[in-house]
């Protein structure tokens, strides 16, 4: 014993003996597993839920930005406008060169609307790819 | 399922083989179960509690740093477990004369030590340990049953050293006079 007090003289002693103590009860270890069992399915089954409800709202959210953007940019007005506004705050970035090039694209053969499909596709791809690298993380804990 | 220490198995536990942990609970479960007992002073009680401390560090398992021991981590946990549960579920304060009658009815001089007189002594120190605070059956219990020296039983219950000693010092005065108290209401009763 570590110790403290006398082992001789202390009276506790025969009262408290570290040989005899409460046994946990029969299957003990069982329920414990059982229950870490069940807490890792349901984990499991969140994190699914979670990350298969999380692609739909990201495209949801990325779809909607890019119609507020493509609805912005139709109007060349309101294209040099915005162009004038962020200027304000960033001068040098010459944004003019960048939405030049936009319109030029929109007023060739190509639809209006490509350029933004290649743009969300490419972007839900990476979505997609971070989603699935997290879920892999989260699996191997 | 063996292995060669605790820390071993936790590797194993986190790398994927979560069967592991079982030898883990196998190997602490009476320990643990033991310190919830007493502290909280009924086997339910203790029953859960020491599956809530297994639990919980089978979820902080991560966390668990390697420097120190994994029972002193766990005892840790069990330890804070059972005193929240008995401050959240106060009882009433214990009499002498709510001893029940059987420990009366034993009398020491009779008998040499033998089976009987290891649970009279048993049921009086349930009894007498159930008149302390949940932290002083916590400290009584780390220092006697788990045979820890103050710096560990300080590791566990985050109280200073000094203190513990201090701590322990008034624990163990009244636990011997409450074990002289009802010995003695004993002996009269068989005089």
């Amino acid at each position: 014993m570590n110790k403290l007090y006398d082992s001789e003289k202390d009276p506790l002693l025969k009262y408290l003996d570290p040989e005899r103590i409460e046994k946990a009860p029969e299957n003990f270890t069982g329920r414990i597993m059982s229950k870490i069992t069940a807490e890792i399915a349901i984990a499991g089954n969140t994190d699914r839920l979670t990350t298969k409800s999380r692609v739909p709202l990201i495209s949801v959210i990325v779809t909607l930005v890019l119609i507020a953007s493509a609805f912005l940019l139709r109007n060349v007005e309101s294209v040099y406008s915005f162009h004038w506004e962020l200027s304000d705050y960033i001068p040098d970035i010459s944004v003019s060169r960048f939405v030049d090039k936009i319109t030029y694209a929109f007023n060739s053969g190509i639809p209006e609307w490509f350029p933004w499909l290649i743009v969300s596709l490419a972007f839900l791809v990476l979505v997609d790819r971070a989603l699935d690298t997290y879920s892999q993380s989260r699996k191997n804990i | 399922m063996e292995f060669a220490d605790d820390i071993s198995c936790i590797g194993q536990i986190l790398e994927g083989n979560i069967n592991a942990y079982s030898y883990l609970v196998d190997k602490h479960k009476d320990r643990v179960f033991n310190l919830a007992f007493r502290i909280c002073g009924n086997h339910e009680e203790a029953e859960e509690i020491a599956q809530d401390a297994f639990l919980k560090a089978f979820r902080a398992l991560k966390s668990f740093r390697r420097k120190s021991r994994f029972n002193t981590w766990l005892y840790r946990i069990t330890y804070n477990t059972a005193i929240s549960l008995v401050r959240a579920r106060k009882r009433h304060e214990l009499s002498i004369e709510d001893l029940p009658v059987e420990f009366i009815e034993f009398n020491p001089d009779n008998t040499g030590i033998n089976e009987s007189e290891y649970e009279y002594r048993s049921s009086l120190v349930k009894f007498a340990m159930k008149k302390l605070t949940e932290e002083e059956r916590g400290l009584i219990s780390l220092y006697y049953y788990e045979e820890l020296n103050t710096e560990e039983i300080s590791e566990i219950t985050g109280i200073s050293k000094n203190n513990i000693k201090v701590k322990l010092f008034r624990a163990r005065q009244r636990l011997a006079g409450i074990i002289r108290s009802i010995e003695k209401k004993n002996l009269v009763c068989h005089e």
